[in-house]
């Protein structure tokens, strides 16, 4: 199943000469297959999607419902125990929604970074990784039990960075999180931050 | 003037750079080439006073009017776009009284005759009352509205960003010595020569209208860089007090280091370190008896079998104290780190 992207293509407001530096999102200088050329395309339309859907509260909630305006998908997050499983959070892809879990231990912060992280993969539309099977048997289980009869599509969990898609997926979700808490600091004083 | 030229450069070239390095919102540009602007009109006074021409149009004086009313334009917008009631048609009709300003500059051009060796100002030439009063005044009436917009936003930051308050009130008071500067320059020239004190007028003037590019730069680069400056610096403390536990679950719990060689983002690396460590207290284990406190758990962790799992022990997430929100725990964190710095050999 492909998800399919219906927001509107839009691009960056400001020339790239000012964009916010971000060393850790360039791509590394590979040999321009195809498949990069299609991961680096999609970390370009994550980008421009973030740009339009940064929400000024720098509220993680209000992005995603930002997100699920822009993409026209639903976006669920909910909190269960996933201690035993060795994930910290996933993604669970269903034919109408895109559920993210997370542990329901995790304070505002580590909630925050997983959300973040499981989002990344929403944007990057990346495919379940087959090394993980332990973990994606377990994964699917658990989303089945919990989304009840809705076929789980694909899932993912955050559980280390070995495999490049989950590398990538932690970069760019390090990179919204940075950004939502940007937005944070802005001056509360609508004058003062247009101003600032 | 040439340190007030200089200092004018050094402050331009210091807000692009910091425009450079931020998101380039519309209002930091704007700012930015209106500082950018002053820049070089001062640059074609200075050319002015050293090479003045002998024979008349005098092109750097002309040229220092075009900068300086492209500076009031874009200060006006810059003030004004910060408050909702600026349409895009206000704004287009700025442009448009800016297009009218250029206009009448040029038709109420002084014909000025220029001796040489002998500098005669354009403030005593007959027939310059105009001019001057179209130039200045325009000028003038642009500063002090964006003056007053300043200071109304310094008033309301005053509780919110101190920083940035100081920073709004050094702008407008920049602002309030420039229009003095400007009125005793109208003053001068609607009595002109026959007055010999216009004279002192002319001097007075300018050195409000140095005064007040001074403040005004200052006022203008403070207004990013302080706040920047502040930022940095507590990033850099938090930073130096988590690395000692940072590099220690790293080492101890290898999944959930994100590698980051290389990496000079401090912001970046700030944030992976605390998440890096909020991630490892769920793999890293204590004694189940270790009090729910950051000292004890960071007293724990340093233990060499803090990290083994075992019945008798508990993930250190577990006990770690709860923070009522989120800079409640990120000061839990910063405790335990400092602890776990503290009591290493």
């Amino acid at each position: 199943m492909q998800l399919r992207r219906v927001g509107p293509k839009v691009g960056s407001r400001v020339p790239a000469l000012f964009r916010p530096h971000a060393s850790a999102l360039r791509q590394a200088p590979h040999e321009p297959t195809a498949e990069i050329r299609d991961r680096s395309a999609a970390l370009a339309q994550a980008h421009a999607l973030l740009n339009e859907a940064l929400p000024p509260s720098g509220d993680i909630d209000d992005l995603l419902s930002r997100v699920e305006l822009a993409r026209g998908r639903r976006i669920r997050v909910m909190a269960i125990d996933l201690s035993r499983s060795g994930v910290s959070g996933l993604w669970a892809a269903t034919t109408d929604a895109d559920f993210i879990v997370v542990e329901q231990t995790a304070g505002l912060a580590r909630r925050e970074a997983i959300v973040c992280h499981e989002l990344a993969h929403v944007l990057l539309d990346d495919e379940a990784d087959v090394a993980d099977a332990d973990v994606l048997v377990w994964a699917e289980d658990v989303a089945r039990q919990t989304l009840g009869t809705r076929l789980a599509a694909r899932v993912l969990g955050r559980h280390g960075y070995e495999h490049e898609s989950e590398r990538q997926a932690e970069i760019l979700g390090s990179h919204i999180a940075l950004r939502l808490a940007e937005a944070r600091r802005a001056p509360r004083d609508s004058v003062l931050r247009h101003l600032r | 003037m040439t340190g007030v030229l200089a200092l004018c450069w050094i402050a331009t070239l210091v807000r692009w750079t910091l425009t450079r390095r931020q998101a380039a919102t519309p209002w930091r540009l704007l700012l930015s080439a209106t500082l950018t602007f002053v820049a070089i009109a001062f640059t074609f006074t200075w050319l002015d006073a050293r090479y003045p021409a002998t024979t008349p149009p005098r092109i750097f004086t002309l040229l220092f009017h075009l900068c300086i009313t492209a500076a009031a334009l874009t200060f006006q917008l810059y003030v004004a776009m910060a408050f909702s009631w600026l349409t895009r048609a206000r704004a287009a009709a700025l442009a448009g009284l800016w297009a009218l300003q250029c206009a009448l500059l040029w038709v109420t051009w002084p014909r000025w005759t220029v001796d040489p060796g002998v500098r005669i100002d354009s403030q005593f030439l007959p027939g310059a009352l105009t001019h001057h009063l179209i130039f200045w005044g325009y000028f003038a009436v642009s500063m002090a509205v964006g003056g007053v917009l300043a200071a109304y936003a310094a008033f309301r930051s005053r509780r919110d960003d101190a920083l940035a308050s100081v920073s709004l009130s050094v702008l407008t008071l920049g602002c309030g010595l420039i229009v003095a500067g400007l009125a005793a320059r109208v003053a001068a020239a609607r009595t002109g020569e026959l007055d010999p004190s216009a004279v002192h007028v002319i001097a007075l003037a300018r050195t409000l209208d140095d005064f007040g590019v001074v403040l005004l730069a200052t006022g203008t680069v403070s207004l990013h860089l302080l706040p920047l400056v502040r930022r940095r610096h507590m990033e850099r403390t938090e930073l130096r007090d988590l690395r000692p536990l940072w590099q220690h679950v790293r080492a101890a719990v290898p999944t959930v280091a994100l590698p980051l060689s290389g990496e000079r983002d401090q912001t970046l690396k700030l944030h992976r370190a605390r998440i890096e460590i909020l991630d490892g207290m769920h793999a890293l284990s204590v004694p189940a008896g270790t009090a729910a406190d950051p000292r004890a758990i960071a007293a724990a962790l340093r233990q060499p079998d803090g990290g083994c799992r075992d019945d008798e022990f508990v993930p250190a997430a577990q006990l770690l104290p709860r923070g009522e929100d989120r800079a409640g725990e990120l000061a839990v964190l910063r405790d335990m780190a400092r602890a776990f710095s503290q009591g290493r050999p």
